[in-house]
């Protein structure tokens, strides 16, 4: 039996939500799967040079697609990746919308600025100073599996690349920051 | 250096992130304490592996959605939900399995021929029900995966995209 949103005090575990939500769609598991997977969203955007605002409303598309569009999704193992398929297209569209360059803006955090002043939270941070030293796809992968926690094989199905790339860039990511900051310096 | 040593980068990833199997781990724990080379590349790799969780996870908590903001949103998509679409409207009109399927066979035929469609759907049959036998509407994505897998093998990879792009658009119902 679906369960009110509003009676619950703890929020059901993301895997849990969405499986509730594709066995039984309708508002009651919809609005745990929003309490379960909403946040995430909303930090993607924030992370991406998106103000409280601007993420919010992005975060309230990303989930209406996912209600509407939830038929689509073939194996409930690969929901957060087509969750943040969503996410980036939902990003993308945005910036389309209003005239910025959309070349760089998938998953490359730090680029955009609102304003002349960095907007997102990783601005200014340790993470985005390391990230600095990386490739771009290299800040893409890394931000989905340190910021993001995706799994190697959650990546490989966003970024549609094999699981052994997206753990060699891993790897390779790691060496090159050793090697430009030192252990533990950082 | 270290790949020289058969450790290959997912070995490592999977060494410090500790999901290897008991034995290899103890293999390379083994190599470690021979090799200053490995060791030396082990620790760098482990100290960048907890710099970058510590810092993921105070970004996350620094980005944070509070929960007032969320019970708002949540407020605002219910009502956006209840004011586009009533939900049982969605499924007012559905196929039943059996349609879904002959309509995809249908679909199939002209592309891979009668006998190879007939196969296909009787292969993702087979790996789809959980009695071996039966699609229902609960496994029916599952079944069009297997089929769109199945068919993208022997009639190319457009006509598997065809076949999931199809299935997936059908409403089946639950029964």
């Amino acid at each position: 039996m679906p369960v009110s949103g509003t009676e619950v005090a703890l929020p059901l575990g993301e895997q849990e939500a969405v499986e509730r939500f594709l066995d039984a769609p309708g508002e009651d598991s919809f609005r745990e799967l929003f309490r379960a997977t909403a946040p995430r969203v909303a930090r993607y955007f924030r992370t991406r040079g998106c103000d409280r605002e601007l993420a919010e409303d992005l975060t309230q598309e990303v989930m209406l697609t996912v209600f509407s569009q939830i038929g689509r999704l073939r194996k409930k193992e690969l929901f957060r990746p087509w969750l943040f398929k969503i996410a980036k297209n939902a990003l993308l569209q945005h910036f389309r919308r209003s005239g910025r360059e959309v070349a760089t803006v998938d998953l490359d955090p730090g680029r955009h600025e609102s304003g002349g002043v960095p907007a997102d939270s990783l601005a200014g941070s340790r993470f985005q100073e390391w990230m600095a030293w990386l490739e771009p796809d290299e800040r893409r992968i890394m931000t989905l599996r340190y910021v993001e926690e995706l799994e190697y094989h959650e990546i490989a199905e966003l970024l549609e690349i094999p699981i052994g790339t997206a753990q060699w860039k891993v790897f390779h990511s790691k060496r090159k920051l050793a090697a430009r900051f030192g252990e533990g310096t950082a | 250096m270290l790949l020289q040593h058969g450790i290959s980068e997912r070995k490592w990833l999977e060494f410090l992130d500790g999901t290897m199997d008991p034995e290899e781990r103890r293999g390379i724990r083994a190599h470690l304490e021979k090799c200053a080379g490995c060791a030396k590349l082990a620790s760098e790799l482990a100290v960048w592996r907890n710099l970058l969780l510590a810092e993921g996870l105070r970004l996350r908590e620094a980005s944070r959605l509070p929960d007032e903001e969320l019970d708002l949103l949540l407020a605002r998509s219910m009502e956006r939900i209840r004011s586009a679409e009533p939900v049982g409207a969605r499924s007012s009109f559905a196929w039943t399995v059996a349609d879904g399927i002959r309509v995809l066979r249908f679909l199939m035929e002209p592309i891979c021929g009668p006998g190879t469609a007939r196969a296909a759907i009787e292969l993702a049959v087979r790996r789809s029900a959980d009695d071996g036998s039966r699609v229902s509407g609960r496994n029916w994505r599952l079944f069009v995966g297997n089929l769109s897998d199945a068919t993208a093998l022997i009639c190319g990879l457009a006509a598997g995209r065809l076949v999931d792009r199809a299935g997936l658009c059908l409403g089946i119902e639950e029964r």
